[in-house]
């Protein structure tokens, strides 16, 4: 009530008493008429109803006979009545029977339509409706309507009324408050009075009011008061002189804290202060600048008002952790300065008050992102380094191609720093020239395995790295993406060919996420591994194409042999019959023939004998290997002795055996064939008049070497080779009857069993046969049989 | 009824545009006549008490007989449906006097039940026909609370108590009250200001309105 302050106290009272009396009257009047009007419908209602019941009561009759005068005549009653503008009678049909309407009523007064039983006030009439029934049944409707002016007029004097009054009255209560205030207004103005004078420095003025009021009471203890301020008013001094005290200790402070402040200002670091729940108090000039604000701006803000949500819960949560555990914390973390991501050391430090409360957490953090930069320049180029590492370490291994580019992928698509998706595949070229096959792949999308299956040169962006022998770059999928489907998740590529001698072997393909800016270190990466993958493949693939010589070499060999054996098997037949066709001609033509036609004859059978020999030589060559005899316990002592014997050496040349020989198992006609062949040659060539033949057996390195050393002519040492081939032989065949297949032959039972064959030799010296049998593919694995054959 | 009434007339305007329909007219006209009579007859029940020893009981229909020649026709049909409300009207026809009398001189039995009928009735309609037997009947009547109605001249005058007359082309009626008195029949003043003429217990013929 802004009028009502400035007002004295003499007028505020009056006003309210005034004010009260007013509204309490108003209400009543408006009530008093409310309520009026709403009885004066009620009974005009009530009247009008009672009044069209007794109409349609009378009218039963006239209606039911149609008798319209009749009805006239039950209406003119109405004329009684002056407000009723108008009475209607109405058949079933709606239409009015008979109707009466008052002098001045225009003929439109009548509603415009028929309604139920009842009243309504509308129009400035109230209109009643009655039906009009006989014995149960509808005959017609009577309508009523009354103006409603006389019942406005009467509220319209009932308001004049009540205005009268509440004038009367206000002026009474004016006449009345004005004399009643001054019991209030005139003991508080005298206690006001006394006031100014107290407050003037008159301590000894005294109020005089005496009534027994809350007025009374107020000015008993304002006289207390006054004592009170005397006595009071002598130590004042004595406050003054403490308080001018406090205030310079106060600036003393207030120096000392600007000093400090002047530090934290030039502090390279930022600083910062917030309070329990995170909120900053204050910051230094360093800090602000970087938030481009005023240092006083901060108070009151948070960090979300400055980072990313993610930055601001991630500053909220290492506070709160600081704060609950009340340690000081040195944390490495993420900061934004001016929209760049940059590396800061922070030191978190909670803020305690005199009691050990926690009150908030203070923060200095400096820029550490060249030392990070370093460190994750060191890590890059250690994980380059180890991937290449690996691949290289791969390429070691014994193992398949394709499972060497699985394995590389792996390798390379783990790489963390990399900025890649984690995402790419390895295309080689094949057979097709001029096609990239997908050899291995992590994390395609499922429609591009398909697709990218086979690529040919020039297409898409691994062809065209193919076709252009260079790093092929795109940081998103465009119209060069051709191998692309419905809903491709966006991405870049790095393609790289795998290039050896200028020929391109293949392409990796490495995936980036949409947007990523070519980076030089990750291309050299790439380029690295291509370089890596280049040689491994080289390698792997000179391998594979060796192994399947190997495997054609072999299998031609084996044919050739079957060959031999089939050969020389259908040979000996018709051999057979030359050679006994030549007996028989010697035999029966005996006196016929001259001494040069026995002597062709002879030499047609050791020619004969020679190709027999050299068959059987042949023959049992290809069965080495071929045909598999069963191998059985063998004690090379007693087989060395039956070879001997078999040889039978002439009277002059002595075979011994220098040492025990040990118990193998083997083919045994394989071993006594190698003995055989060894020893008939040590004789067949000797020619020394005391020959001697000795065998030997040693271990050596988990085999067991055997030895056959005669003192026969020897060989010189460009034969050594020669010597274990098919039909060589050193001496003419007419000197030395041989076939040249049994050296041939005891090579290839040894080297069968992954034994070795050698000759050690010196001109005229004689001769050293050296072969080795590996133990462990000879041993005699049951015991008990071993120990049968030697007791 | 009204309703009634005015699709009549809507029938009538067209018959009068068909030809020969002159005929048709007149016989329209007569229809409707008896149709508005007949609304009559079933209306004065409502307006006419009856003495409590001839008052029917609830489930119990209205008995409105009629003697002589039937002018009516189906003239009833519409008021009729109106019955399903109020209550039950049973229209009961008798032949003429005379024949009755006829038949009565075979058997004696059935004219005592055919009189008997008639006595119960409590509406009778005495058709023009029986213009000559008139005194004859209202005797045989006579005692047994009957409302006689007529639509002749001279019917009240004969001790008829209602009588149908026309007036301006308007079916309206007169009224007996001392032959009403007699019966014991109780007529409601509203029929009676309706009436063109009334008959008091003075006999003075003094018409009302």
């Amino acid at each position: 009530m802004p009028i009502l302050h400035n007002m004295t106290i003499k007028h505020k009272l009056i006003s309210i008493i005034m004010t009260t009396c007013i509204v309490a009257l108003l209400l009543a009047g408006i009530v008093l008429i409310l309520w009026e009007w709403s009885t004066l419908r009620h009974t005009m209602a009530r009247n009008l109803s009672t009044q069209a019941e007794m109409i349609a009561d009378n009218c039963k009759a006239a209606v039911a006979f149609k008798d319209a005068a009749d009805a006239q005549g039950t209406l003119g009653a109405l004329k009684a009545e002056p407000p009723i503008v108008f009475g209607g009678i109405y058949g079933n049909d709606g239409k009015l029977f008979a109707g009466y309407y008052r002098s001045d009523a225009d003929r439109a007064i009548q509603p415009s339509r028929l309604q139920k039983s009842g009243y309504t006030f509308g129009d400035g009439f109230l209109t009643v409706f009655k039906t009009i029934i006989l014995d149960d049944e509808i005959i017609g409707t009577v309508c009523v309507r009354s103006d409603l002016r006389p019942m406005y007029g009467m509220l319209i004097r009932n308001a004049e009324i009540v205005t009268a009054v509440l004038l009367l009255a206000s002026m009474v209560a004016y006449f009345v408050s004005s004399r009643l205030q001054k019991i209030i207004s005139t003991p508080i103005l005298s206690l006001a009075e006394s006031a100014r004078r107290i407050g003037k420095g008159h301590f000894d003025h005294k109020v005089e009011v005496h009534s027994k009021d809350e007025l009374g009471y107020l000015a008993q203890s304002f006289n207390n008061m006054a004592e009170d301020l005397q006595t009071t008013t002598t130590s004042i001094d004595n406050l003054n002189r403490e308080i001018s005290e406090r205030k310079q200790a106060e600036q003393a402070l207030q120096a000392s804290d600007r000093k400090y402040r002047t530090l934290l200002e030039n502090l390279p670091q930022k600083i910062f202060l917030k309070d329990r729940n995170s909120v900053y108090l204050s910051c230094n000039q360093n800090y602000a600048t970087d938030l481009t604000i005023k240092p006083e701006e901060i108070v009151g803000t948070t960090d979300y008002e400055f980072y990313p949500k993610e930055f601001a819960e991630k500053y909220r949560a290492d506070d709160q952790r600081i704060m609950q555990s009340g340690q000081v914390e040195t944390i490495e973390e993420k900061y934004l300065l001016h929209g760049q991501q940059v590396s800061v050391q922070t030191v978190k430090t909670p803020v305690k008050d005199d009691h050990g409360n926690v009150t908030g957490v203070l923060g200095i953090f400096w820029d550490v992102t060249e030392r990070k930069k370093a460190e994750e320049e060191r890590q890059q180029s250690h994980d380059t380094q180890a991937v290449i590492d690996k691949l290289l370490s791969l390429s070691l291994e014994n193992i398949s191609l394709d499972d060497m580019l699985e394995r590389a992928i792996d390798h390379i698509t783990s790489i963390p720093w990399l900025a890649l998706e984690s995402k790419g595949a390895i295309f080689l070229v094949e057979d097709e020239p001029g096609v990239l096959v997908m050899k291995a792949q992590r994390g395609l999308a499922t429609p591009l395995q398909t697709t990218c299956a086979r690529v040919p040169f020039g297409r898409c962006i691994c062809g065209r790295a193919a076709l252009s022998g260079d790093v092929a770059f795109k940081d998103c999928v465009d119209e060069d993406h051709e191998n692309s489907y419905g809903g491709i998740v966006q991405h870049g590529h790095y393609c790289v060919p795998i290039i050896s001698a200028g020929r391109v072997l293949g392409v990796i393909n490495m995936y980036v996420k949409q947007g990523h800016r070519r980076n030089e270190k990750e291309e050299d990466f790439l380029r690295a591994v291509a370089a890596v993958l280049a040689g491994i493949i080289e390698r792997k693939q000179g391998e594979q194409k060796q192994a399947e010589l190997l495997n054609k070499v072999e299998s031609a060999n084996k044919e050739l042999t079957d060959f031999a054996y089939v050969v020389s098997h259908d040979l000996k037949a018709p051999l057979r019959g030359i050679k006994t066709l030549a007996s028989w001609i010697s035999t029966d033509y005996t006196d016929k023939l001259d001494q040069n036609g026995k002597e062709q004859m002879n030499l047609l059978s050791s020619r004969v004998e020679r190709m027999h020999n050299l068959i059987d030589g042949i023959l049992q060559y290809s069965r080495i290997g071929r045909v598999e005899e069963k191998k059985v316990v063998v004690n090379l002592n007693e087989l060395v002795a039956e070879v001997i014997d078999m040889v039978a050496p002439p009277q002059n040349i002595a075979i011994t055996v220098e040492n025990e020989l040990p118990i193998i198992e083997f083919e045994r006609t394989r071993i006594t064939q190698v003995f055989q062949n060894l020893l008939s040659n040590a004789v067949k060539y000797m020619d020394k008049p005391e020959g001697q033949v000795r065998i030997g057996c040693a271990e050596e390195d988990g085999f067991w070497k055997f030895t056959v050393a005669d003192n026969g002519p020897g060989i010189e040492e460009k034969y050594f080779e020669k010597i274990f081939q098919m039909f060589q032989t050193l001496a003419p065949r007419d000197e030395v009857e041989s076939t040249g297949i049994g050296l041939t032959v005891a090579k290839k039972i040894v080297e069968l069993y992954g034994g070795k064959i050698w000759v050690e030799s010196k001109v005229g010296e004689g001769s050293t046969f050296l072969f080795t049998l590996p133990k462990d593919k000879v041993r005699v694995e049951n015991a008990e049989l071993q120990a049968g054959i030697i007791s | 009824m009204r309703v009634r009434a005015y699709k009549l007339i809507v029938w009538v305007l067209v018959l009068l545009v068909a030809p020969c329909a002159a005929q048709g007219r007149d016989e329209s006209a007569a229809q409707r006549e008896y149709q508005i009579k007949a609304a009559f007859l079933y209306n004065f029940i409502k307006f006419v008490d009856w003495p409590k020893e001839k008052v029917a009981e609830s489930n119990e229909p209205v008995v409105l007989g009629i003697v002589g020649k039937d002018p009516f026709g189906n003239a009833f049909a519409p008021v009729k449906d109106k019955q399903d409300k109020g209550r039950k009207v049973l229209i009961k026809r008798f032949k003429p006097i005379e024949e009755l009398k006829k038949s009565g001189e075979k058997d004696k039995s059935l004219l005592e039940r055919e009189i008997d009928s008639l006595r119960k009735c409590h509406l009778l309609f005495i058709c023009s026909s029986e213009e000559k037997s008139i005194n004859e009947i209202i005797n045989l009547v006579k005692g047994h609370s009957v409302l006689t109605i007529g639509d002749m001249q001279g019917f009240l005058e004969s001790g008829g108590i209602i009588n149908f007359i026309m007036e301006e082309k308007k079916v309206r009626f007169e009224i007996n009250m001392t032959a009403a008195k007699h019966a014991k029949l109780q007529i409601r003043s509203q029929l009676l200001r309706l009436a063109k003429r009334v008959i008091k217990e003075e006999a003075s013929q003094q018409a009302k309105d």
